[in-house]
């Protein structure tokens, strides 16, 4: 397995998933090689995934350290990030050990090329997991157009892809003219453990407060979030507002505040540590994803782990698995706003949403997100591997 | 000598449109009128006006030996006036020819019945009959409440109007080993009222199961059904079902017509006979009595009123409608007092419905909405709008 991040280094999700997943597949005996860059810092202190002995760790030289998701401040990456990933890939066929190799998994357009050459010279199935897209990370605002060439090589070149929702599925399709009978949509799992169970949350309090918890970013849709606020508080003005997270549209975010005379029913926490993110979970009515183009958004589980209402835009690929949230198009500021009112007045509705979401949220396991990407390696094996490319 | 007791529900809901709380009517006209149209169009096309004119030939052809039973929701006549008065025609062809029942319910087709006050139960039901009687000049001697729902309550209030019979559900909740083709009556009160029950296997067999060809029987055939019907003892087997069975939920295709066509002949051949619910309540006197203290009604498996009063968006939308009782009598306007009525309908409850797991894929199928919490935030923005007018009449 070819990845970019794992636990204590990393800067989004890709490392937890990674994490989890191996667990899981080692659990069903499966044995893993899996790659990665040695990150700054790591030399003397801890090794890697020391603690871990569900797999065998390989860190190839390279400079990282750099985030391929949520470019901050930025249009896009900078060469010197493009370079990293280039040099990384190249790396990795160096030091890439063909011993007792049966199947090779890299994931993301930061892996793709590494996997799919050291697949085809030792002729065995390539599967690559899209985790998003270039499309979803920049919201169609600046795509690079040579990542874009790489997702389409590598849904076109893997012999399985792995898409983490129906959603980014139906984009790799569409977009990128993937063979719909080669890709598996397998959803991420949650850590339950890490989150109370505040299914005994008291619904009759209700504090009008309205979450949004993310990166303040295009791709998450903030300022739709601050449109139906807006409304919101034409309506009911004893309505308060919470952006919490940091990212390149807060600027932009504050301004509409001032701009909108709201500024005393918007509160700005910037970075939430971990630690704090439950409290902003209790103290809030319904948590609000408005993202522009979502891949799965983990988040949202988290929210309702929580037994908190949530609305997510119909761009957001959890949703579609899920029942007890309310969703609308992403733009349509009006449908949201006229939810955000009726959670906001309604004991019944914030209850029947918090409990019965709490409970649908368990079905999405890391167990289950590893038994179906074992079956994704069943079926690529199954299906005789390409030539090897001159 | 066993009677086949057909009775059909004819029922259309008035759908709310959808309603932002920044795009309220200035009125009450909170109505989705082209879908209420578009659906009523494609049930006319396919069940009412084939099956009224299947079922006129039939009555006919029988020359009185074939008998059935409607009841028409207030909600359903209005729309058939506005949208398909043909339909309307083809109805008053069938109670001309004095083998057709036609049942009272309340106009709207509401839950008022489980109301603390009675009140606007019994308006809603007086409603229902100057209906029928000014629509097809009929006196109603039966009742059929909303869903079949019936209780202990409602059975009181039914008698003391004067009705011979009451239908309702057949189910195990109340009948334990009794079976439900004979006629009962309820187990409190002087009772002169009669209870049919409906006998849920085989009108299930017609309503549910005739296009299912998963199902061991499929495919049902009128020989077939006659058999079974031949081999049931009792008073009457009661056979009462949603009228958009015939076209609708089963399409043509799927041989309903025909089934329907060839029932009433190959009944009569096994020595059965028709009966519409007032007779059998004149021909029959009760064999035990029934005492039901909570609401059954012929929804889901469970056979309550869970469909439309499980979960607490569907209370607190009956709650405030009942609470506007008051507000809205007292206000004396009568646009107002329609569109709460409206309101009141049960389907608007059914689309709040949360029961996913078994009985949830009916709710999806006839619901207008995406999902429950949508249907109750729409249901909800109406009611909240609705109150917001009242009150402010009431102010004035």
């Amino acid at each position: 397995m070819i990845g970019w991040e794992f636990p204590p280094f990393m800067a989004g999700g890709l490392g937890i998933h990674c994490l989890e997943l191996t667990t899981e597949l080692a659990k069903q005996g499966v044995e893993i090689d899996f790659y990665m860059p040695r990150m700054e810092g790591s030399e003397g202190s801890e090794r890697v995934g020391a603690q871990h002995r569900h797999l065998n760790i390989i860190e190839v030289e390279a400079e990282g350290g750099l985030t391929p998701y949520g470019p901050v401040g930025r249009r896009g990456y900078d060469e010197a990030f493009n370079a990293a990933v280039w040099q990384y890939n190249q790396r990795v066929k160096q030091a890439f050990s063909s011993r007792g190799v049966d199947l090779v998994h890299g994931h993301d357009w930061i892996t793709a090329d590494a996997a799919e050459a050291v697949a085809r010279k030792i002729g065995k199935p390539f599967v690559w997991t899209c985790h998003s897209t270039e499309h979803d990370r920049s919201a169609g605002f600046f795509p690079q157009q040579w990542i874009i060439d790489a997702e389409r090589r590598a849904t076109r070149e893997a012999d399985r892809v792995i898409a983490v929702s129906s959603y980014t599925r139906q984009q790799l399709i569409d977009r990128y003219g993937g063979d719909p009978s080669k890709i598996d949509a397998v959803h991420n799992g949650v850590d339950f453990s890490k989150f109370a169970n505040h299914v005994h949350r008291d619904y009759a309090r209700g504090s009008k407060n309205v979450l949004y918890l993310s990166r303040v970013s295009r791709q998450k849709g903030p300022l739709f979030f601050m449109q139906a606020a807006r409304k919101v508080l034409d309506v009911d003005p004893s309505a308060r507002f919470v952006v919490a997270g940091k990212g390149e549209m807060l600027p932009e975010c504050v301004e509409y505040a001032v701009r909108n005379g709201m500024v005393d029913r918007v509160t700005f926490t910037g970075f939430v540590p971990d630690a704090e993110v439950q409290r902003m979970y209790e103290g809030c009515d319904v948590y609000v994803l408005p993202s522009v183009s979502e891949p799965f958004g983990i988040s949202v589980l988290e929210a309702m782990t929580s037994g908190l209402p949530t609305i997510v835009s119909k761009t957001t690929g959890v949703g579609e698995a899920l029942r007890h949230v309310l969703r609308a198009e992403y733009w349509d500021t009006h449908e949201m706003a006229d939810q955000i009112i009726r959670v906001l007045d309604s004991k019944a509705l914030r209850e029947e949403l918090g409990r019965n979401g709490a409970l649908e949220v368990r079905k999405f396991t890391w167990a289950a997100c590893g038994r179906r990407t074992l079956d994704t390696y069943r079926r690529a094996a199954g299906a005789a591997p390409k030539e090897v490319a001159a | 000598m066993t009677s086949v007791c057909f009775y059909f529900q004819v029922h259309q809901p008035m759908r709310l449109r959808r309603l932002h709380v920044f795009n309220m009517p200035q009125g009450y006209d909170y109505w989705d009128h082209a879908k209420n149209r578009a659906i009523f169009d494609r049930v006319s096309d396919k069940c009412y006006l084939p099956a009224n004119r299947l079922l006129l030939d039939l009555v006919k052809r029988h020359d009185g030996k074939f008998k059935i039973a409607y009841s028409l929701s207030g909600t359903f006549v209005e729309q058939a006036r506005q949208f398909r008065p043909e339909v309307l025609e083809s109805f008053r062809a069938l109670a001309d020819t004095g083998h057709v029942e036609f049942l009272d319910e309340t106009y709207y087709h509401s839950l008022a019945g489980l109301w603390s006050d009675q009140t606007e139960y019994v308006e809603q039901i007086a409603e229902h009959r100057d209906l029928m009687q000014k629509e097809f000049g009929v006196k109603p001697t039966s009742f059929r409440n909303t869903e079949l729902i019936y209780d202990n309550r409602i059975a009181a209030t039914i008698e003391k109007l004067g009705y011979k019979a009451i239908v309702t559900e057949g189910t195990e909740k109340i009948l334990d080993w009794r079976s439900p083709t004979f006629v009962y009556k309820p187990a409190r009160g002087g009772s002169n009222l009669k209870v049919l029950l409906k006998q849920y296997r085989l009108s299930d067999d017609v309503a549910f199961r005739f296009s299912n060809q998963g199902w061991p029987e499929w495919p049902l055939t009128a020989p077939k059904f006659a058999d079974w019907l031949a081999k049931t003892e009792g008073h009457s087997i009661n056979l009462f079902m949603d009228y958009e069975t015939f076209g609708e939920h089963n399409w043509p295709e799927t041989g309903i017509f025909q089934f329907l066509e060839h029932l009433p002949k190959e009944a009569l051949a096994r020595g059965l006979d028709f009966a519409t619910p007032s007779e059998v309540a004149t021909r029959h006197e009760p064999v035990g009595t029934l005492e039901v203290p909570f609401a059954i009604s012929w929804a889901d498996t469970e056979r309550d009123v869970s469909a439309w009063l499980h979960n607490e968006m569907q209370h607190q939308c009956f709650n405030e409608l009942q609470a506007l009782a008051p507000v809205v009598r007292e206000s004396k306007n009568d646009d107002l007092k329609h569109a709460w009525r409206l309101l009141q309908t049960s389907d608007h409850l059914y689309y709040c419905c949360t029961k996913w797991m078994a009985d949830g894929d009916i709710h999806t199928y006839f619901s207008p909405y995406d999902s429950p919490y949508q249907a109750f935030i729409n249901y909800m923005n109406a009611i909240q709008d609705l109150k917001g007018k009242a009150l402010g009449l009431a102010r004035r």
